[in-house]
């Protein structure tokens, strides 16, 4: 008997190893099965004669706790308005987002929508590896003309490559692309302390230093300037008499004048200047020394916490208020930039879309969807904020009060960067009238900015792969410690330069510069 | 003869069919993830396209040129060698000395409790050890430089000097991963022969001599097959490892940059998976051969120690 149970506890914990090795590797399927049978039941009851087309999404992230809910009041709403689709949503975990999508579509899958980031890879790049389908012949149908028409010309191009349109732009926000130059600061502290804003470079660093004495007096702990080091230094550039230029946003090695110069960005004087500008933010103690090994998150980390002497660029985006508001009661940010009688510069609109896999036998779905959801207010909540009263709280016309599970975490709140459609967003409950009223600003700026050139251009890197790929590797590590000023430009750029030219720097911008024209010719006709 | 095999074969799972079945799931997750994939590794000789999948246009060569054309391929391929060296060396003395010692701890609490403290750093993430190796060498907050400061020496820059990270690296792994190894060597202690020791002990041998006559030689095949184990994986870097402690710091990437961690930014941008592959393909063929080439060194001088 002792020995019968033996057998039957090795049997059972056998079988439980089994069931959970199968359950590790199938984990997303099964919350996408429960989210579609969720949905199923719901449009059963309200579908008409024929079934609804699924409309899979497949985009990074997990689950909400209400999203089977929600999905099944969204497809409940697109059978009630005559949409026969069934939104299925698949979310992927980022660690696994590479490998499983390139897997999906190329072992087949059937699924309708992919989130596509271009800041990891072009959809012209993943069109020429075969894994976008083109929209053209949908959008010339006319069905879709509702769609088109939620985005500009210039949008558009950002997601055309060669003439063929592979996905529809995801423009939760009209603050990506523009570089404004922005410098974010402390504004409590500043307005203590009774500080002017800053209209030189030299004036930026005294009030830095400012700002970062008075912290160190309040915390007992030594703050920094954080952020414009990944990108150029646009805060400073914006500053500076020469006109405007784009800097590929891949590796940063590529210079684009407006009158379509293509150069060196490396070995320009904007480039040295900025580099030694960061000498001196670092002489005057206002770059942490251990800021190449800290990263992006660290910085952000001590925004939120008030700890920052000035922010550039992206360093600190207004939307953090609140949640800096949180941390430090009292605290303000404020905004400014050199010379802001120039008008801004649009380099590109949005990194984020949604496209359509090869594998999708129903590309139609996916616009049927969009088209769905970006025509009307009620579809938009629905969709990216969820059930009203259960998952959020709308507060007039353009805000919202999330509803939190016991463990502090929104019920649900669909990633807005991925999907969202920036004039029907809601902004969070509290955010103060004045940050509206500068996101608002933003949103007219399309009409004064001025639009680089190089918008909507994607750079094919396949003709020169193997430099593109060993510049990849040499770029941001060989640079980032000159751009931030850590090392010395008169010591460190010849050798960085020297390697860049080994690694392929000639070879990459002759390719770039040949597409460059190509575009801009084809552009002309 | 074959019908014989066969019956045999039968007959041993009859026998062991519980031992068997505890090794199902480890066998099917094998066969899944290892042997099922490896027609998979064929698109490091095509230009990969999705909708094609691996019966993509067949290129050769071509996708291994962009790692062995870059002006990094022997760099990295050294600092890879060297580092992947200097843990199995340091990490198997050291993990030798613990086993040894925690043995010859008469108190059995104590031997628990020092056991369960070297295991601890083993189950810690990458990423908790990175946050405590800067609490450690920061440089304003930094338990050593104040130390360093402490008794009138200058603070170090310890992330702005590529010179001094080998060995922060090489301790940081043995601190992560000796404690757990010293196990599969305590394990072998235990099972050998307590009559031996009592011999040695009537012959007058000392602990010392003990160990060294006895159990060393005794532990030696065991560290032949773990080593020839980790071998096989001389060209792979520990990606976490890196990319949590390092990061993508340009000033530390000289002597720590690895083939992985290079690869890795190499592709980030591009993200061509047939490049990844090659490199995958040849990370697995020179760890093939290494393996090869040190089992025959091993049945060569130390037969016993030898892997097949």
């Amino acid at each position: 008997m002792k020995t019968k149970m033996k057998r039957l506890l090795a049997v059972a914990l056998c079988a439980a190893m089994a069931v959970s090795a199968g359950a590790c590797s199938g984990a997303d399927s099964g919350s996408s099965e429960k989210t579609s049978s969720a949905g199923s039941q719901a449009v059963s009851a309200a579908a008409g004669s024929s079934a609804p087309q699924p409309m899979r999404y497949v985009a990074p992230g997990s689950d909400w706790p209400m999203q089977d809910e929600v999905i099944a009041k969204v497809n409940e709403k697109l059978q009630a308005d005559g949409v026969n689709i069934e939104v299925k949503l698949q979310r992927i975990p980022w660690d696994a987002w590479d490998q499983k999508t390139q897997l999906m579509i190329s072992s087949g899958e059937e699924f309708e929508m992919l989130h596509v980031m271009q800041d990891k890879k072009q959809v012209g790049i993943l069109y020429g590896q075969g894994a976008l389908a083109p929209l053209n012949e949908l959008f010339d149908s006319g069905k879709y003309d509702d769609l088109k028409s939620k985005f500009t010309d210039n949008v558009w191009k950002e997601v055309t490559s060669q003439g063929n349109i592979l996905a529809v732009p995801a423009m939760s926000t009209a603050n990506q692309g523009k570089s404004y130059g922005d410098i974010s600061y402390r504004k409590d502290v500043a307005d203590k302390l009774g500080l002017k804003t800053p209209t030189t470079v030299d004036e930026v660093i005294d009030f830095a230093k400012a700002i970062q004495a008075e912290l160190e007096k309040e915390t007992g702990k030594k703050i920094y300037a954080w952020g414009g080091t990944g990108r150029p230094a646009e805060w400073y550039l914006r500053s500076l008499d020469e006109d405007y230029f784009y800097v590929d946003t891949a590796l940063t090695l590529v210079k684009v004048d407006q009158d379509g110069t293509v150069s060196s960005w490396v070995e320009s004087e904007e480039f040295k200047n900025s580099c030694k500008l960061y000498e001196r933010f670092n002489k005057e103690g206002l770059i942490h020394p251990d800021s190449l090994s800290l990263g992006h998150e660290y910085g952000s980390n001590e925004i939120l916490y008030g700890r920052w002497a000035i922010g550039f660029d992206s360093g600190m985006p207004v939307e953090n208020e609140q949640q800096l508001q949180k941390n430090v009661p009292g605290a303000e940010i404020g905004v400014f930039q050199l010379a802001p009688e120039k008008n801004d510069f649009i380099t590109f609109y949005t990194y984020n879309c949604n496209a359509v896999p090869v594998t999708s036998k129903h590309p139609e779905a996916a616009l049927d969807f969009l088209q769905w959801l970006y025509s009307d207010q009620e579809n938009h909540d629905l969709f990216m904020y969820g059930i009203e009263g259960e998952t959020y709280n709308a507060v007039g016309d353009n805000r919202k009060e999330k509803i939190l599970g016991e463990d502090g975490k929104a019920l649900y709140q669909y990633d807005e960067w991925q999907i969202a459609y920036q004039p029907l967003r809601r902004f969070e409950d509290g955010m103060s009238d004045r940050l509206i009223a500068l996101d608002s600003r933003r949103r007219d700026l399309d009409e004064e900015a001025v639009v680089s050139v190089a918008t909507g251009f994607m750079f094919d890197s396949t003709p020169v792969a193997d430099a593109a790929a060993n510049l990849s590797a040499e770029a941001e590590s060989l640079l980032a410690p000159l751009k931030c000023g850590l090392v010395s430009y008169d010591e460190g750029f010849e050798s960085a330069l020297s390697t860049l030219k080994a690694a392929g720097l000639d070879e990459y911008l002759a390719e770039y510069d040949k597409q460059f024209q190509e575009f801009l010719s084809g552009q002309s006709k | 003869m074959k019908k014989h095999r066969i019956r045999g074969i039968g007959l041993e799972f009859k026998k062991n069919k519980f031992s068997y079945l505890f090794l199902l799931p480890a066998t099917i997750y094998t066969l899944i993830f290892s042997y099922f994939t490896i027609p998979y590794m064929v698109i490091a000789f095509e230009d990969f396209k999705y909708n094609t999948g691996i019966h993509s246009q067949w290129v050769g060569l071509k996708n291994f040129s962009f790692f062995f054309s870059s002006t990094k391929a022997w760099e990295v391929t050294r600092n890879t060698l060297v580092l992947n060296i200097s843990y199995l060396v340091v990490d198997t003395v050291i993990a030798l000395v613990i086993a040894i010692l925690v043995n010859e701890i008469r108190k059995r609490k104590f031997a628990k409790l020092t056991q369960s403290a070297m295991l601890f750093p083993h189950f810690l993430s990458w990423v908790i050890i990175a946050y405590v190796l800067y609490a450690f060498l920061s440089s304003e907050y930094g338990l050593l430089n104040k130390m360093l400061t402490g008794v009138g020496m200058e603070a170090v820059n310890w992330y702005n000097n590529a010179s001094y990270w080998p060995v922060i690296l090489v301790i940081m792994h043995a601190l992560k991963t000796a404690g757990y190894n010293s196990i599969v060597y305590l394990a072998a202690i235990t099972g050998i022969d307590s009559g031996i020791y009592e011999a040695a002990v009537i012959d007058g041998a000392s602990t010392w001599k003990r160990i060294w006559y006895v159990t060393l030689p005794l532990l030696m095949p065991t560290v032949c097959i773990l080593t020839l184990m980790s071998i096989g994986r001389i060209f792979y870097g520990d990606f976490a490892m890196y990319y949590a402690i390092v990061k993508d710091n340009g000033i530390l990437l000289k002597t720590t940059d690895v083939i992985d961690t290079y690869v890795f930014r190499m592709l980030r941008t591009t993200g061509n998976p047939s490049m990844a592959m090659a490199i995958g393909v040849y990370q697995s063929v020179m760890g093939f051969l290494m393996v090869f080439g040190a089992n025959w060194f091993t049945k060569k001088f130390f037969p016993e120690g030898a892997l097949f």
